[in-house]
């Protein structure tokens, strides 16, 4: 080997010069059905990520069915117009494809993935679930049965159980409080008839896009086969249903649930912004040093310094209208009360103290150099397009993005953090052996007992 | 962009060791902007020794938390503020860490990666040891404890392996071994174990080749040789009478964790047995699936899956009961698929669309960076064959009914078995 190069150890070595960053070219078709296509090529695997989007999402469901779109993704493969469930699992598996589905609260996602081999099958798989499903009845009650086995299962887990009673606790009635799968009650009244009633209202090619990633066909070869694929599938989808914004809770909640267990699930949260929201790249910017990084302060604080935790984390979800704002965690049972005035402590002083130079550059660096990385095989670019149609975002978002982030000051995270973080009526769940710390958790302030279905208790 | 030819991939591997027995190995990639840096040292949960459970977990942990000239908490922030992302991760047989970067950040990579191979001790202190100590505990507490059904793996390798047996434990490790362990402890550890010739380098992405080993040259080549560092194997366990226990959890649903010595990463029938996986439980046409979940509709779920480990093979059939079904139910109903699968009752078809799913998730598992680094780094390491991960697509296509059957009546057999119901609390496994 040649002679060494001498390494100067004592600081970091300086970046090359920066990367260009090529963001996927959209491939736009519309087919005459009406169906949005949006085609990249990407890498030369032999591989295609597919993700079918449509704008309806749990919002839609009645409340009484809450469950419904859930259950109508969930039904599409288990019977269609000439193939029993078991003829359409065979014939998925002998594609090799693997079929996802994604049903949230503001739209629903279809996803293929499957080797380029098969791609003309793989067009045909998806056309006629979307358009041929038969809803037959002893199937749909299958799938009723195993979502109630699924919501039953839950209650096992002290940090789903967490999640839930955060979101009643954040979203009170509002559609965004109700459990986007529906819980036991409405699930119960759930028939094939809800079903079919769904799937023909919103599963419309007008209003859906497919979006295809990979070792995708050049545009005329696969217009053809698209049309050819898709010409069974017609109709227009109604618009999707205006939704209020959520009303931020009065006063503090804070909700107890008994669970024997050697930890604390603790959840703090508030309202956090809509995806359309101005203040988009702000709130990223102030979430990254809240709790978005591993160096963020929440982990930095609850973790690296105490010990308490595996890891201590802050996320939000912009929706279509405001979504959750939430710092999550699970501690040692003995630091729960501590660990809670830690968290709403770190949440102060992010409305107080400045967001030092050095953090907001870690931030911003963070959202804006990681780029490359989150665009980097299928899945990741039809993930991230998924996104920009669902919130309607334009096509050269992700290039605009990283002016947007640089944009963000010191004052900006300030700001937006005095406008979320609403630390005299946040929204507090634990879930852990209460009953050990029961009068330090009283110190907090009034603490309302709730089982783990989220059902007022005795105190 | 031409489409890729019927399913084969290949990558152009380069392999160079240094002065001091780094292995490195290179594979340029320029799809994206990124590189990923990953590093494995040959030394896992079974090289621990006993009373000293989780330490090589723990130890991993310590890694993060600064070398000589990296600050205490800076490893982290230096990596998410190239815009990368980091990690490390303990198995029986071997420890990884691992970034991917901008492409222009290489030697950010090598440079950390480098500093806490050479420069390490000087940084270490007991407080830093007790704090992650309480962290991993958490982590413990978190991922196995406090977790439904989160004990039945320790349990079953307890189980499965004879005393002393280096598979015999889990990489999380034991609490009170955690708290035994000491500052000495990890001296030693690190001295013995994490040296140049017991690592491996692997740098995917967009780079130069030359340039890449050029390098890794500057920032790994003054690092002393280590003292050699003791492998340990672990051996075959031989057949014999099927284990059988029961424990208890707070759950409310019985599951059934069907455990089988099975072949090791890179072993004949490894991956038959892991198209047999995908048979068994990979899609709702496969068998296990379509008998437990979709006709008898006693299982809420199945899984059938062998994991990759260096020195014997462990597979694993998991099936969660419906309420009001007995365990003992849904193990009968497993064991009637098995023994069609022994009765040779498998097609052409069945076998092929199960061979099409394992080749899906392979090109998934090479498709970043980061998991094909590892892929490689994971071959060179257990096999000293980096080239393996070239041979994993025809390997896998080559599989036919009757490899699959062979590896069925080989391994998944009563004499190789143990068997673990995890029952409801306070109940008697009988549902209601």
């Amino acid at each position: 080997m040649a002679k060494r190069v001498t390494v100067d150890r004592s600081r970091r070595p300086g970046a090359g010069s920066a990367p260009k960053i090529t963001l996927p070219a959209f491939g736009r078709l519309r087919l005459s059905n009406g169906l949005n296509i949006v085609a990249i090529h990407h890498d030369d695997l032999p591989q295609v990520s597919s993700r079918l989007v449509l704008p309806f999402g749990t919002v839609e469901d009645d409340r009484d069915r809450a469950g419904t779109a859930l259950l109508t993704a969930r039904a599409l493969t288990e019977g269609t117009e000439g193939r029993s469930a078991s003829e359409m699992a065979e014939r998925l598996d002998l594609l090799g494809g693997r079929f996802s589905l994604d049903v949230s609260y503001d739209a629903t996602v279809l996803s293929l993935h499957f080797l380029s081999r098969v791609f003309d099958d793989a067009l045909d798989f998806i056309s006629q679930i979307l358009s041929r499903p038969t809803f037959e009845p002893k199937e749909v009650e299958r799938l009723r049965d195993e979502r109630l086995d699924e919501i039953a299962r839950g209650l096992d887990e002290p940090r789903i159980i967490a999640n839930l009673r955060l979101n009643e606790a954040s979203f009170g009635d509002h559609p965004y409080g109700m459990r986007a799968g529906g819980v036991e009650e409405t699930v119960r009244r759930i028939d094939s008839e809800t079903l079919r009633a769904f799937h023909a209202r919103y599963y419309r090619p007008s209003e859906a896009t497919l979006i295809l990633v990979g070792d995708v066909p050049e545009t005329d070869e696969l217009e053809g086969g698209l049309e050819k694929a898709f010409a069974g599938w017609r109709g227009e989808a109604p618009l999707a249903s205006p939704l209020a914004n959520p009303e931020p809770v009065d006063g503090v909640r804070l909700w107890a649930v008994q669970r024997s267990g050697p930890q604390s699930e603790i959840r703090v949260g508030f309202l956090g912004i809509a995806r359309s929201d101005p203040d988009y790249a702000a709130v990223s910017v102030m979430n990254a040093i809240l709790g978005g990084l591993f160096s963020s302060r929440v982990n930095m604080n609850l973790r690296e310094d105490k010990g308490w935790t595996y890891g201590a984390a802050s996320r939000f979800e912009a929706r279509k209208c405001r979504g959750p704002l939430h710092v999550a965690t699970a501690v040692d049972a003995g630091a729960t009360v501590a660990a809670v005035r830690e968290i709403v402590k770190e949440m102060e002083r992010m409305k107080t103290a400045s967001a030092s130079d050095e953090e907001l550059e870690l931030a911003k660096n963070a959202l804006t150099l990681s780029l490359p990385r989150l665009f980097e095989t299928p899945s990741h670019v039809s993930r991230r397009v998924k996104q920009q149609i669902v919130y309607d975002l334009p096509d050269d978002y992700w290039e605009t993005f990283t002016d947007q982030v640089r944009n963000v000051g010191e004052a900006d995270v300030r700001r937006v953090a005095d406008r979320l973080l609403s630390t005299d009526r946040p929204a507090i769940v634990i879930v852990g052996p209460v009953a050990g710390f029961r009068s330090e958790l009283d110190e907090l302030g009034p603490v309302e007992m709730r089982d783990i279905h989220g059902q007022v208790v005795d105190q | 962009m031409p489409r890729a030819e019927n399913g084969v991939v290949h990558f152009e591997l380069k392999e160079r060791t240094l002065n001091n027995g780094l292995r490195v190995i290179v594979q340029e990639d320029h799809t994206t902007p990124v590189v990923s840096v990953h590093v494995m040292y040959h030394v896992g949960s079974k090289h621990e020794r006993p009373g000293r459970t989780g330490f090589a977990h723990l130890f991993e942990h310590l890694m993060f938390q600064g070398s000589e000239h990296v600050h205490d908490d800076a490893h982290f922030k230096f990596v998410q503020d190239a815009g990368g992302t980091l990690n490390g991760s303990t198995w029986f047989d071997r420890t990884n860490y691992f970034e991917t970067l901008p492409s222009n950040e290489l030697e950010l990579g090598l440079w950390l990666e480098s500093d806490r191979l050479g420069f390490f001790e000087s940084a270490i202190t007991q407080e830093k040891l007790d704090n992650q100590r309480d962290v991993v505990k958490n982590e413990r507490r978190q991922s196995y404890e406090n977790r439904p059904y989160g004990l039945a793996i320790e349990t079953i390798l307890r189980l499965a392996y004879p005393e002393g047996h280096p598979y015999r434990h889990p990489t999380i490790g034991f609490m009170e071994d955690l708290d035994a362990a000491s500052l000495e402890d990890v001296r030693g550890f690190f001295r013995t174990f994490y040296a140049p010739d017991n690592a491996v380098l692997v740098l995917v992405g967009d780079l130069d080749v030359e340039y890449g080993f050029k390098m890794a040259d500057k920032y790994f080549g003054e690092i002393p040789r280590g003292p050699g560092s003791p492998q340990v194997t672990a051996p075959p366990v031989a057949p014999g009478e099927e284990i059988r226990e029961a424990i208890y959890d707070t759950v409310q649903f019985p599951r059934v964790y069907m455990f089988h010595h099975a072949p090791a990463l890179g072993q004949p029938g490894f991956e038959a047995a892991d198209v047999l996986g995908f048979l068994l439980s990979e899609g709702k046409s496969s068998r296990l699936y379509r008998s437990l979940v979709y006709e008898k509709r006693i299982a809420q779920d199945v899984t059938a899956q062998v994991w990759p480990t260096e020195d014997c093979g462990l597979s694993f059939i998991v099936a969660t009961a419906r309420p009001g079904v007995a365990a003992e139910t849904l193990e009968a109903g497993i064991l009637e698929t098995l023994a069609e699968i022994h009765a040779g009752n498998i097609s052409e078809r069945e076998t092929e669309g199960s061979v099409n799913r394992a080749l899906r998730e392979l090109v998934k598992l090479i498709d970043s960076v980061g998991s094909r680094s590892d892929a490689i780094a994971t071959a060179a390491t257990f096999l000293e064959r980096p080239d393996y991960v070239n041979q994993l697509f025809g390997r896998v296509e080559s599989v036919t009914p009757e490899a699959v059957v062979a590896v069925a009546k080989e391994w998944l057999v009563p004499e190789r078995r143990t068997t673990l119901f995890v029952l409801p609390e306070g109940k008697d496994g009988g549902g209601e």
